[in-house]
């Protein structure tokens, strides 16, 4: 009479797991859902002060960014100070000519009227913009100062 | 005029009739007696108990008289049954009556409701030893959800002709809620698990519960697209109600709707139960498994409590268990009146209807599985 082949004849044993899984799995996730709606409710009405705060991360993360950039920029490129300065001592090299002598460009600055002549040349010397030739000469090194000078007009 | 006297009588109920249709009407008249005196489900229990009255009048075949001829009245509207128009339009309703607060609150508690819906499954598989086809047996089986639009849907897709019944035992056995489970109940549970109080759940806000019907309605149908028709009219009914905005809408709903499908419903179920096509042995062995159906959810349900009290920091007692069986409200009635028999001071009601709603809605999704894995 009570006859279990007939069940799985039928394919009942299957159907009956995978009916149960399916029920308990559906009303496991509804229950983790609906256990979360309150919060996700409390979420959205503070939504005002969450954007704020997003907003100065963001603010905070375009600043940082933004400083680097300008840091790389001065690493890159030649300060401020330096570029005045390369700019007046640029054009006087060229009326030297290259390899020029150190002591006839600091008489054309001091000549041309160019303050502190002296420390001006040697942040020069520094930045590595004049470099020696190991002749006893020095050249300017053009492509950095003609970049910035280019850079600056613009 | 002799013999248009015979030819008449002949023709009486009182001719026609034999002792099973005598017997049919028997159990009508219990149930309208069960649903005035004893206040078992009366709303169904009354129409259904007359409907039995009405299919068992023995009528002249030919007439259009009965409920399985196609010309008949009582045929027309047994349409909302076979076609399962009816029970949607009663979740509709239900939708629009049930506030699921008590499951936002205490959303663990739906587990309750899930554990209970094994009965459906282990049914399904005693109707199969039994010898009873796939398709008769799922019908069989969702008896033990002990939801009637349900079973009815779920027979009306799968074996339209054990519709009687299956809707019989299925409603007979919601009604008799309170004389099955509370023996189970005690048997499951000691004094000292049914004396444990709940916790108060928290507050639910507006939103939550209308957000909630358009959550699940998506989560479940996407889960099992065959449960459409019934959780999409549930949802959508208690979207009308939370939403308050469509008030006059969740109002015909749950009053005019319900009400009107409730009748049709339970006049032609009622007299779907002929006699010469109810009583047979197949009748029988429907309302010994869905006994023991409605039994097993009312056991999967507690012990599924139990097992979740070995894990959990604040305990729920476990007579809650029983209420996953999805005969809203009357199982959570019954969890309220043994749990205030031990301690009357101890309210599980309110408790009680969070397994009771997630029930309806297992049961929903259940026979959406049951549908598809047979078709």
């Amino acid at each position: 009479m009570f006859n279990l082949q007939a069940i799985s004849a039928n394919n009942g044993w299957n159907i009956s797991m995978a009916g149960v899984s399916i029920v308990f799995s559906g009303l496991t996730v509804l229950a983790i859902l609906i256990s979360q709606l309150h919060k996700l409710l409390v979420i959205w009405d503070q939504r005002d002060k969450h954007y704020q705060k997003i907003k100065e991360l963001l603010f905070k993360l375009i600043k940082f960014k933004r400083t680097k950039k300008a840091d790389i920029k001065v690493d890159s490129h030649l300060s401020h100070q330096v570029h005045e300065t390369a700019k007046p001592i640029t054009l006087l090299v060229g009326m030297l000519g290259e390899p020029f002598a150190l002591p006839k460009l600091l008489e054309l600055t001091t000549k041309c009227g160019l303050l502190h002549s002296h420390s001006k040349i040697n942040a020069l010397l520094k930045e590595k913009l004049i470099i020696p030739d190991g002749k006893g000469y020095y050249y300017l090194k053009k492509t950095i100062l003609e970049d910035n000078i280019n850079n600056s007009s613009k | 005029m002799g013999n248009l006297l015979l030819e008449f009588l002949a023709n009486t109920g009182f001719f026609l009739g034999d002792y099973r249709h005598f017997i049919m009407m028997l159990i009508g008249i219990i149930f309208i007696y069960l649903g005035i005196a004893k206040h078992y489900e009366p709303l169904l229990l009354i129409p259904i108990g007359f409907g039995i009255l009405m299919g068992n009048i023995p009528v002249f075949k030919g007439l259009g008289l009965a409920i399985y001829e196609d010309n008949s009245v009582l045929h027309y509207l047994y349409f909302g049954v076979t076609s399962g128009v009816y029970p949607p339009l009663i979740f509709l309703g239900i939708g629009a009556l049930t506030d699921f607060s008590t499951i936002l609150a205490r959303p663990v508690l739906m587990l309750l409701g899930a554990a209970a819906q094994t009965g459906i499954f282990i049914t399904f598989l005693g109707a199969l030893a039994l010898g009873f086809a796939p398709h008769e047996a799922a019908s069989i089986g969702i008896i033990g959800g002990a939801d009637g639009p349900t079973a009815i849907f779920l027979t009306a897709k799968l074996a339209p002709e054990l519709i009687g019944p299956i809707a019989v035992a299925a409603y007979s056995y919601m009604a008799l809620v309170p004389v099955i489970q509370p023996p189970i109940m005690k048997l499951l549970t000691t004094r000292e698990e049914r004396l444990i109080r709940m916790e108060e759940p928290r507050e639910v806000s507006k939103r939550e519960k209308i957000i909630f019907p358009v959550i699940a309605f998506l989560l479940c149908c996407l889960l099992a697209p065959a449960a459409l028709p019934l959780l999409g009219m549930l949802f959508f009914g208690n979207l009308l109600k939370e939403s308050v905005v469509a008030e006059r809408l969740a109002q015909s709903a749950r009053t005019a709707i319900i009400d009107s499908v409730t009748i049709l419903l339970g006049i032609t179920v009622g007299a779907s139960t002929q006699a010469d096509v109810f009583l047979t042995p197949k009748s029988i062995g429907i309302f010994i498994l869905g006994a023991l159906s409605f039994g097993i959810a009312t056991a999967s349900g507690l012990i599924f409590a139990k097992v979740m009290n070995l894990f959990l920091r604040h305990k729920i007692n476990p007579l809650l268990g029983s209420a996953g069986v999805s005969a809203v409200p009357d199982s959570a009635r019954v969890v309220q009146i043994v749990g205030q028999a031990e301690d009357p001071s101890n309210f599980l009601l309110m408790h009680a209807m969070a397994p009771n709603v997630s029930g309806v809605i297992g049961s929903a999704i259940a026979a959406g599985i049951l549908w598809s894995f047979m078709t």
